[in-house]
């Protein structure tokens, strides 16, 4: 099975978000975000929308079939 | 009540706190990663099993053996990492490790019952074992496989799995 990488904890930084108060908006234990954090778990499908829908993005910007480009990487290529 | 009695108490029920029990009956036991009790619990089974196929003349050391390990095995599925069926709170991470970690430990029972029997019966004709022995042996291998059902789930689940913070 391909790995799923996200964007979790970098959008969750941004809206000073604890685990578990995402947690609790998605409706699945904090540790689950850790795991889902960290790439040792994929999602299902329903909690994938959900956790793009409690940041207000689609779900193509939180979760990917590839690695995400890196934020200082981002800025690098904008300031450019 | 007298202060002396005030704080008698505070420490009995900090003690019995302490034991975990309360908290058993509250439904808020603290799950942990348990990666070394169901080695040593799988070790004295598996261990009691094979003192008793080499000395069937002796097997009760085995069964005792077996039992430590019974005894030990009991406590997994209460403070281990798998949540039990229908516990208020297993989200779909909960349910997708606990359907990995039995069919793990199925399989091993069904594996180790495949050897089990097929060397029973060889040592059977082999030592030429009388039926009273045989009936032992049997039961000592049905206890040593239930003993495999309650530890080898959690085993899988411990140490295929990295704790993870709340926050």
């Amino acid at each position: 099975m391909p790995q799923i990488h996200n964007r979790i904890a970098l959008f969750r930084a941004e809206r000073g978000m604890s685990r578990r108060e995402l947690a609790e908006t998605v409706g699945v234990n904090p540790q689950t975000i850790g795991y889902l954090e960290r790439g040792d778990y994929s999602p299902s499908l329903e909690l994938g929308m959900k956790i793009a829908q409690a940041f207000d993005l689609p779900v193509e910007l939180v979760f990917s079939f590839t690695p995400f480009e890196s934020v200082a990487a981002a800025l690098r290529r904008a300031a450019e | 009540m007298s202060k002396f009695n005030e704080r008698l108490f505070a420490k009995l029920d900090a003690a019995s706190e302490r034991t975990g029990i309360p908290a058993l009956a509250r439904h808020e036991v603290r799950r942990r990663h348990l990666r070394w009790i169901p080695i040593f619990a799988l070790a004295l089974a598996i261990g009691g099993w094979i003192w008793g196929l080499a000395r069937p003349d002796a097997t009760q050391l085995g069964y005792a053996a077996i039992s430590a390990g019974f005894a030990l095995g009991v406590f997994l599925p209460i403070f281990g990492p798998i949540k039990a069926w229908g516990t208020p709170g297993a989200d779909e991470f909960d349910r997708q490790l606990r359907q990995r970690a039995f069919l793990a430990g199925f399989a091993t029972v069904a594996f180790t019952a495949f050897l089990g029997l097929w060397l029973t019966l060889a040592l059977t004709l082999i030592g030429n074992w009388s039926r009273d022995v045989l009936i032992g042996q049997i039961a000592n291998f049905a206890y040593m496989l239930f003993v495999l059902y309650l530890t080898v789930p959690t085993l899988y689940a411990s140490w295929t799995t990295q704790p993870a913070d709340e926050d």
